[in-house]
């Protein structure tokens, strides 16, 4: 069995770690970066540019560059994320056959998971080629608050990519782990992760190497983009006003706004303020405008002053939630870029009354905590049969459920069943009856989330149970039972007490595809990998002729008047051919040039 | 005392290794030796057998030259009874490292085989030999890994139901919460999935996550102080429960309910389970509040034959009990009389649980048990007659297969209707050609009403399949004697001569 590797799939950057001498690394990829940009991008002609690639080719081809997928991964196409994405995304984004979110890049319409997958495939590969050997398995990161379609959907994603994903786990817990690890400590932990596109908070108690989430929280619709768009909104003002020219309207201008509202919000986390430059960004009636304004560290915290109360109020809930009081905590970690905000980390100092803990490096720490999880169930099979297992590291995470499951009761409301934060694997049942007089089925509509609303809730599944004997309302008692396994699979079972009959689905969350779709995705990619390693060998190839055809050249020139005709012709044939080769690309052709290339050039060599 | 000689073992026997023996120069063999290091004071004779991959026999005959030399002593069943003297056996204590300690549980271990090992089935007594063990090393801090802890997770899967909270944390009933919470950071290690994630054994890993489950759900419970006292409460009741039964067993007031209870086969097994759940728990837990350590099963037993001497606990006991009893009554019959209401309403279902629920209060009482018998027989009759009906419909329908089928079924409840046993005659001619029950089937529909055409009209048929032409005469003669008009039996009577 190979190595299972740790996956941050993050929504602005992703990162991959994995434990070697029972110590987590950060691979770096072909560019030296740790970390590798979210962001899949088509070139004309289908090819597929991932990471730095296509980051760096967004302004000159907006439309067919992808970001921020994470956002949109697993939602339905009319949730209020979509909606906005909808507005403020340069590329196309259409509803797919299932309520689900689709991408129409360049007449090719592509999933969610598809997108994922491309990402998760770039950190395989980049995993596979730090260790010089196929990568199967994989441990994947969610943020805490993504409800059971969004965590599916993941693992679609990962199963295109070719990745058995064994576990997906929450970001903030991973951090955790990555901080605990290797530690004897009985700490009570904070994780405030303020990522690109979402911010979760968890509380975590590490006690005798079992890491005990008591309790996470968080918002989906939060994170780093937010506090992008309000300086982009800040720009865009401005500029507004001074010229009286939207850039919103203009997706190119928007693209470039966008860029240098990144980089000015990382510029004002080290300096007092920064100067924004953007030349001829739009055309006015007199020529072209540019943009030039001075941001300062004030102002940007003025403007996003709310941004950060809102996760300090989710952190006053996840506390209450644990009920424990800020007292309780015994360390901070700060993870996600968006905490190298001097105002996030003042706040939340603010907060907890003690200092974030320094030293831990947010973009990484999650990959990290996601290999040492891959670690821990790899190593499980080892610990059974071997005896001598006393120094292994005893290390084991207790994770909890995200979000309360229930199901939908009469009036539209929501009965819970299992209580967010209870620990998993677990299992509950609730006895409930009929409403009408000789009902004899009822529907059981498996919902997630925290409103006491049906509707506002996640629909999991559903299903019907039938065969109740007709009788008064409120007489027959039906068994809702749910039950979630180690790997976070919820199976709802229904029973009418009074006459046995039983229904039961494993709620297999939907992420937008059915299975057929997702084996097509899964073939498709695996076609992709063949296709693009046979382009990688034909270039190969093709390079190595080309230095043999260079070298024979060079050698014939050397000797042109010594040489007997005959050869020298042969050798401006083999030349003039290999060359066309090349060109076409005609494998068959170079192979055999590759081979005879040689003879001639030391026949060139010896005269003759 | 010639141990050598006993070869068979109880496969919940205990093998202990003897303290203070240096074992680096024990005259064994090496293959005796490492039997040797297999026990560990918590592996059953009947784990050995399966885990030493010696086979049963080479075991056996290991562990008893390893007895023989006095090295090991078993400790069990069988023991008990082939001891003369049931208590503190002075092996005892010396040969249990681990549970020195716990020497009242040795007390109530053998008091367990005494009260109980005349039986020698799979049953009560060996069941509760059974967990009695598994709660022993469940009381450990640190679980075994390996084989063991497969062993102990298998046991404890199936003795699930049987361990309280406690139990199943290995903490005594008055433990603080942090000691509860550490011994549940210890289990976690040794019960989460994620330690058996590559484990190939599917089985065995549903049944890891079903303990998890219920360790997660005791945790819950413990944590929270409200929901703990009510918990303990319901030990507690189970308390006073056990506390009846000793003063019944010795006042010989045959209230019937736990000896019943206990004793009673299949139907009731759930309440059954849920009356002896905490016993082992309380019995701990009462020594502690009289501070009376010693105070176990028989020395209770002589103080109470004096009979004045009972003491004011005990009397309080017994008051309250009858009491108690008096309630219990009164319960348990208006279970009954809802029982009955719902019956003649032919709410069936409503009828059991009420009458489950009279028996939990009242158990064994006869008129509940034959009440029971009587719905059960009045439910099966409804069925069938279901059965005959939906038979007949697909009968009629031509379907007939189905038919043949509902009718068996009608048959099986016990069904007694002339007319189910002439059509299921008819049918399993038609479809399986089997006259010789059909045979049976028509004539006891004739002995109910003989004078039914139809009924002698089949059995003549079922003869002729036979092949007894006399036989089969002799039927459509009687045919045509009630109907002397009947064309059918005409024709066969006439083919039948012709043949």
């Amino acid at each position: 069995m190979g190595k299972v590797i740790g996956i941050d799939l993050g929504t602005t950057n992703s990162c991959v770690s994995v434990v070697e001498n029972g110590q987590p690394k950060v691979i770096p990829n072909k560019g030296g970066y740790k970390i590798t940009p979210s962001m899949v991008a088509f070139e004309e002609g289908g090819r597929r540019l991932v990471g730095h690639l296509a980051k760096r080719q967004m302004v000159t081809n907006p439309k067919n560059t992808i970001y921020g997928t994470k956002r949109l991964i697993g939602r339905k196409f009319d949730s209020p994320e979509v909606k906005k994405a909808l507005a403020s995304y340069p590329y196309q984004i259409i509803e797919g056959p299932h309520y689900d979110v689709r991408l129409l890049v360049q007449g090719n319409e592509f999933s969610l998971p598809e997108i994922g997958a491309m990402v998760l495939q770039e950190m395989r590969t980049v995993a596979e080629e730090y260790l010089g050997e196929p990568v199967q398995e994989a441990v994947v990161t969610v943020p805490a608050y993504f409800n059971d379609n969004q965590r599916q959907a993941t693992k679609d994603a990962g199963r295109i990519a070719g990745l058995d994903v064994l576990r997906i786990i929450n970001e903030p817990t991973a951090a955790a782990l990555s901080y605990g690890y290797g530690k004897n400590i009985d700490q009570t932990v904070a994780i405030y992760d303020l990522g690109g596109g979402t911010f979760d908070v968890s509380v975590l108690e590490i006690s005798e190497g079992v890491f005990e989430v008591l309790s996470t929280a968080g918002d989906t619709y939060l994170g780093g983009d937010d506090f992008d768009d309000r300086i982009i909104d800040h720009l865009a003002e401005s500029f507004q006003r001074n010229t009286g020219v939207n850039l919103r309207r203009d997706k190119m201008a928007l693209q470039r706004l966008k860029d240098v509202a990144e980089k000015t919000k990382m510029e004002l986390s080290e300096v007092a303020q920064s100067e924004v430059n953007l030349p001829f960004v739009a055309m006015g009636e007199d020529g072209p405008l540019h943009l030039n304004l001075v941001v300062t560290r004030e102002k940007l915290e003025e403007i996003t002053m709310d941004l950060v109360e809102r996760t300090l109020s989710i952190c006053d809930k996840t506390l209450e939630a644990g009920s424990l009081k800020p007292e309780d905590i015994d360390e901070v970690i700060l993870v996600g870029g968006q905490t190298r905000m001097p105002l996030v980390a003042a706040k939340v100092e603010e907060f907890f009354g003690r200092a974030p803990r320094k030293g831990v490096h947010p973009d990484e720490v999650v990959a990290m905590g996601a290999s040492i999880q891959g670690m821990v169930l790899a190593q499980a099979a080892e610990a059974e049969e071997g005896e001598d297992d006393e120094d292994r590291d005893e290390l084991l995470l207790l994770d909890v459920t995200p979000m309360s499951l229930g199901i939908a009761t009469f009036g539209g409301f929501f009965t819970r069943i299992i209580e967010r934060n209870t620990t998993i694997p677990t299992h509950a049942s609730h006895i409930f009856t009929t409403a009408a007089d000789n009902q004899t089925s009822v529907k059981i509509l498996v919902l997630q989330g925290e409103s006491d609303r049906a509707a506002e809730n996640e629909l999991l599944g559903e299903f019907m149970l039938t065969g109740i004997r007709p009788a008064k309302r409120g007489e027959p008692e039906i068994e809702v039972t749910f039950d979630i396994d180690a790997d976070g699979i919820v199976s709802v079972s229904a029973k009418d007490l009074d006459t046995g009959q039983e229904q039961s689905i494993t709620v297999t969350a939907s992420s937008g595809l059915t299975e057929q779709e997702i084996q097509w995705m899964v073939d498709a990619s695996k076609n992709y990998e063949v296709e693009l390693k046979s382009r990688e060998e034909i270039e190969k190839a093709c390079q190595k002729l080309e230095g043999m055809v260079l070298k024979l050249e060079k050698e014939l020139h050397g000797k042109k008047d010594d040489l007997p005709r005959e050869l020298a012709s042969a050798a401006k044939k083999a030349i003039e051919s290999s060359r066309r080769a090349i060109e076409f690309g005609d494998m068959a052709e170079v192979r055999r040039f590759t081979d005879d290339i040689p003879s001639l050039i030391e026949r060139v060599q010896s005269g003759g | 005392m010639n141990e050598a000689e006993k070869k068979s073992f109880a496969p919940d026997d205990l093998p202990l290794v003897c303290e203070g023996l240096d074992l680096m120069s024990l005259n064994v063999t090496p293959e005796e030796g490492f039997l040797l290091s297999r026990l560990d004071g918590t592996t059953s004779v009947g784990v050995l057998f399966r885990s030493t991959g010696l086979g049963e026999e080479k075991t056996a005959t290991l562990l008893a030259s390893l007895m023989a030399k006095n090295i090991v002593i078993m400790k069990g069943v069988t023991y008990c009874q082939d001891r003369p003297g049931p208590e503190n056996g002075d092996g005892h204590e010396a040969a249990s490292p681990e549970a020195g300690e716990d020497t009242d549980e040795f007390d109530d271990d053998e008091a367990a085989g005494e009260e109980e090992g005349e039986d020698n089935g799979l049953s009560e007594g060996e069941n509760s030999q059974v967990l009695r063990k598994l709660k022993m090393a469940l009381r450990k801090k640190q679980l075994p890994k390996g084989p063991e802890l497969l062993a102990i997770v298998e046991q404890t899967f199936v003795n699930l139901e049987n361990l309280s909270y406690y139990d199943l944390l290995g903490v005594p009933v008055a433990s603080e919460f942090k000691e509860i919470k550490k011994s549940y950071l210890r289990r976690t290690k040794s019960f989460h999935p994620d330690r058996f994630y590559r484990n190939a054994d599917k089985q065995l890993v549903k049944h890891v996550q079903e303990i998890f489950k219920q360790l997660n759900k005791g945790y819950k419970v413990l944590a929270d102080a409200e929901k703990r006292g009510e918990y303990d409460k319901s030990l507690d009741e189970e308390e006073m429960w056990l506390k009846h039964e000793l003063a019944d067993e010795e006042e010989t007031i045959t209230t019937s309910r736990t000896r019943s209870v206990k004793g009673d086969s299949s139907p009731w097994k759930r309440i059954r389970v849920s009356r002896q759940k905490p016993i082992e728990e309380k019995t701990r837990k009462k020594k502690k509040k009289e501070e009376k350590p010693k105070v176990e099963g028989p020395k209770l037993k002589l103080g109470l034959k004096d009979g004045k001497s009972a003491s004011p606990l005990l009397k309080k006991i017994h008051e309250m009990k009858e009491k108690e009893q008096k309630t219990y009554d009164e319960q348990a019959e208006r279970f009954y009389r809802g029982a009955m209401v719902e019956k003649d309403s032919g709410n069936i279902n409503a009828a059991r649980n009420n009458l489950k629920l009279a028996l939990q209060y009242s158990p064994g009482n006869k008129k509940y048990l034959g009440a029971v018998e009587e719905l059960e027989h009045f439910e099966s009759s409804r069925r069938a007659e279901t059965s005959f009906k939906s038979g007949m419909k697909a009968h009629d329908a031509g379907d007939l297969k189905q038919a043949l089928k509902d009718y068996r079924e009608a048959i099986r409840l016990g069904y007694e209707n002339s007319l189910l046993y002439n059509k299921m005659a008819e049918l399993i001619m038609e479809l399986e050609g089997n006259y010789e029950l059909a045979r049976s089937l028509s004539l006891k529909a004739i002995e109910k009403q003989p004078e039914a055409v139809d009924f002698r009209m089949t059995l003549a048929r079922a003869y002729k399949g036979l092949g007894q032409k006399a036989a089969a005469m002799v039927q459509f003669n009687k045919v045509l004697e009630i109907q002397p008009k009947n064309k059918l039996a005409i024709k066969e009577l006439k083919a039948l001569k012709r043949g």
